[in-house]
């Protein structure tokens, strides 16, 4: 009998921790695995240089001789020294020189700052970050799959969720709080306050009334401990809509602009011109106006404030002329906005897209489809933030949950697609093959498949890949009551408390917080599993 | 990322194998099991030998332990493939050292299975995985390849004598063979001898039943599963 080896002090080289070690491991997530944020788009480019040069001269001819209507005066305060000219028509119009010129000087890359520094962002270049968005106003609910009008508690819920999305880079304002609509500083406090509470994701807030920021900023600053602590790392945008289309400022957002601009933030615009109903039914006369559109929203921020960073939002929609209503899902959209996003970087400029506004009215395959491609195609092209709209159905109006859930997977997917395919030494595999082929005839074992199980694939969190067996067994769910039983698991147990207790008392103290205690701690009732789902096991 | 993940796995830790209680050497063999370590599971077989403990307690309480928990997160879709095959690999140096000691002293192992793809198919990769599977689980496992005709089978069967035997198909049009094998047993009077598990992606539930099969395993996983319960039904039975 041979010896046996000596006792040896061991230490496990690859891995070890056994079961504890690996459910820590997998509950962490795969996160950064597969996939990660800031990975490089830019393959897609659906216009030629000759077209983003015409375009380019369309839209700066626009500006030169159609102008922008009704500017607000501090707009003119700056703009009329630096040779816009104001028409008798009350048009500003931009020459050209000045236009290139705010092109050239504005910021081509800005950091996003999360109230969590590990979940800053550099935005720049081609990287690519997916981000919630919205403002829309009714909830999908799943139960009865009747659209109600939004609270401020689901926005705080919403936050939660999205914290826990693992696809979701940054948090944008996904809906309103309907019910303080009709008190609009309360409401913008509150929906600041729930953003905070519910992730530490950066985000993004739609705000209309320019004297609520100043107010936001002492709420964040009381969050963050100290006054002045959220200039210097602003984890919160605000932004709107500045252009009324076609080629009319709008007031309340327009002041906003200013006012960011002089605060030294980032503006985060979305310049959304419908194709067809207001801006021309071609595709490439939408891009023109909508370029000239946020291109004066660009050249306002560096009036103001040269070098100035903004979210290049130009959001060309689609209407639907059989009706005349907007459309969000279609071939026409993933290629409005994956030309807006190559003609933005064209100029190196920091661009936001949307993507994923389905027309459906629940999460079916409709929204599958439509959703898929204009995120994809969003994604590809490279713009710096995917507004990719995770959970909206019925062309904006509304927000779903487990549509959040489920477009998770579906961004992880677009994630996945863009990183493309590493071929190395390694990768190609070829002693690989060999091995199995001389060996035992599979891959399932190979230390290579061990090694890049999880570098190499991603795997969804609700997509069923079960067997048609399985699935019959288990009751045969559909993707969205899989995502259902998610969202309960999620928002049931989900309740961080990441605004501290000084300074929540603090908050509460000064604002009117309109969102109970109570509704932040778990078994508040709101997401207590309801007996008619059907749980598995 | 992969930092914080080896600093919950405590990569730093250095253990003595030898030097642990028995309890504690069990439950570090949970853990080596899982991580896939065949040598600290080989040196940890010895060691409990060594200390006097029976061949069977040590396959049963220390390895076939180890191998339970893994199947269960494999379930549970915590442990994917790869992983597991590299339990089942650990699994296999312990049990090559049991082995030989089992047969020596006459202890009936976990059980033995003859497995083959049917007559017609050459789709193993799930026949392959059901076979790496149930050794990992301390079944003795005979595998009779791809295309194997109902007279192969039962030659099989009669020289292994196994508890169990696996049938898999991939094709619709190889599946009704599993029938042709099962009647053949009858026939030869020794189908109530024998565990039949069937498998394959195509089948279901109701086609095990009406070919005449004890199990239709869906997966890996579900055929140890069934496998031990059986085996344990007919050996209290007997």
């Amino acid at each position: 009998m041979e010896e046996r080896p000596a006792p040896q002090r061991r230490r496990s080289a690859r891995k070890s921790g056994g079961r504890a070690g690996r459910h820590a491991a997998r509950a962490a997530g795969a996160a950064g695995m597969a996939v990660h944020p800031g990975m490089s788009g830019g393959a897609y480019k659906p216009l030629g240089d000759r077209d983003i040069e015409r375009i380019h001269d369309a839209a700066l001819h626009v500006l030169e001789t159609i102008g922008i209507g009704e500017p607000i005066p501090e707009i003119l305060d700056a703009a009329l020294p630096k040779g816009c000219t104001l028409g008798d028509d009350g048009r500003l119009r931009f020459p050209r020189a000045l236009v290139e010129d705010m092109i050239a000087i504005s910021a081509k890359e800005y950091v996003l700052h999360a109230p969590d520094p590990a979940l800053d962002h550099e935005l720049k270049d081609q990287r690519v970050i997916m981000a919630t968005s919205g403002e829309s106003v009714q909830i999908l609910e799943y139960a009865t799959q009747r659209y109600r009008p939004t609270k401020l508690v689901d926005l705080y819920d919403a936050a939660r969720l999205a914290d826990r999305m693992e696809h979701i880079h940054s948090y944008g304002q996904p809906f309103i709080a309907a019910e303080w609509s009709h008190d609009v500083y309360t409401h913008d406090m509150n929906i600041g306050y729930a953003a905070l509470a519910g992730t530490r994701k950066s985000f993004a807030l739609g705000i209309a009334v320019a004297d609520h920021i100043d107010p936001l900023i002492q709420m964040f600053d009381l969050y963050a401990g100290r006054e002045g602590a959220f200039l210097e790392r602003p984890f919160c945008t605000f932004g709107g809509c500045p252009i009324v289309s076609p080629l009319r400022f709008g007031k309340e957002n327009a002041e906003v602009l200013v006012k960011v601009a002089k605060l030294g933030l980032t503006g985060d615009v979305a310049v959304a011109a419908q194709a067809g109903a207001t801006a021309p039914a071609t595709l490439a006369g939408a891009l023109v106006q909508t370029f000239a559109e946020t291109l004066a929203c660009l050249v306002v921020m560096n009036l103001i404030r040269p070098g100035s960073a903004m979210n290049f939002g130009m959001w060309p929609f689609i209407s639907d002329l059989r009706t005349g209503s907007f459309s969000g899902g279609s071939g026409e959209e993933a290629l409005v906005i994956s030309a807006m996003t190559q003609l933005a970087n064209h100029y190196g400029l920091i661009t936001s897209a949307p993507s994923g506004m389905t027309d459906a009215k629940t999460m079916d395959a409709q929204a599958g489809y439509e959703k898929a491609i204009t995120t994809l195609s969003a994604a590809l092209a490279g713009a710096n933030m995917v507004c990719a709209y995770p959970g909206i159905v019925g062309s904006l109006i509304a927000q779903s949950f487990e549509g959040m859930v489920i477009d998770n997977d579906m961004m992880g997917a677009v994630l996945r697609v863009l990183r493309g395919i590493e071929v190395t030494d390694e990768t190609l595999a070829v002693p690989v093959i060999e091995k199995a082929v001389f060996g035992e005839g599979h891959f399932l074992n190979q230390p290579q498949t061990l090694e890049v199980m999880q570098t190499e694939y991603l795997y969804p969190e609700v997509a069923d890949r079960s067997s048609p067996g399985d699935w019959h067994e288990s009751g045969s769910p559909t993707i969205y009551d899989l995502a259902h039983q998610k969202v309960q698991q999620i928002l049931s147990s989900h309740y961080p408390e990441y605004i501290e207790p000084a300074a929540d008392a603090a908050i509460r103290d000064q604002f009117p917080i309109q969102l109970a205690r109570a509704d932040m701690r778990a078994g508040n009732g709101r997401w207590d599993p309801t007996p008619h789902t059907s749980e598995q096991e | 990322m992969a930092n914080d993940v080896d600093d919950v796995a405590g990569d730093e830790q250095e253990i003595v194998l030898s030097e642990l209680p028995d309890d504690e050497l069990v439950q570090q063999m949970y853990d080596d099991m899982y991580d896939g370590l065949a040598e600290e599971i080989g040196e940890s077989t010895r060691i409990l030998l060594d200390r006097g403990w029976e061949a069977t307690r040590v396959l049963e309480e220390a390895l076939v332990g180890g191998m339970n928990i893994v199947g269960i997160d494999f379930r549970d879709g915590i442990l994917f493939v790869p992983e597991v095959l590299l339990a089942a690999n650990a699994m296999k140096a312990g049990m090559e050292i049991l082995r030989p000691i089992l047969s020596e002293t006459g202890a009936k192992p976990v059980g033995r299975m003859v497995i083959g793809t049917v007559k017609g198919d050459i789709h193993d990769i799930g026949k392959n995985l059901v076979g790496m599977m149930m050794e990992g689980a301390g079944f003795e496992v005979v595998d009779l390849g791809v295309n194997t005709s109902v007279d192969e089978f039962m030659a099989a069967l009669k020289e292994h004598e196994p508890d169990i035997l696996g049938m898999s198909a991939l094709l619709t049009t190889t599946m009704p063979y599993m029938k042709v094998v099962v009647d053949a047993l009858k026939e030869a009077g020794i189908r109530k001898q024998l565990i039949v598990m069937v498998g394959g992606a195509p089948l279901n539930e109701e086609f095990g039943r009406n070919v005449g099969a004890d199990a239709y395993c869906r997966d890996a996983a579900t055929a140890v599963e069934r496998a031990k319960e059986l085996v344990a039904a007919r050996r209290a039975a007997a």
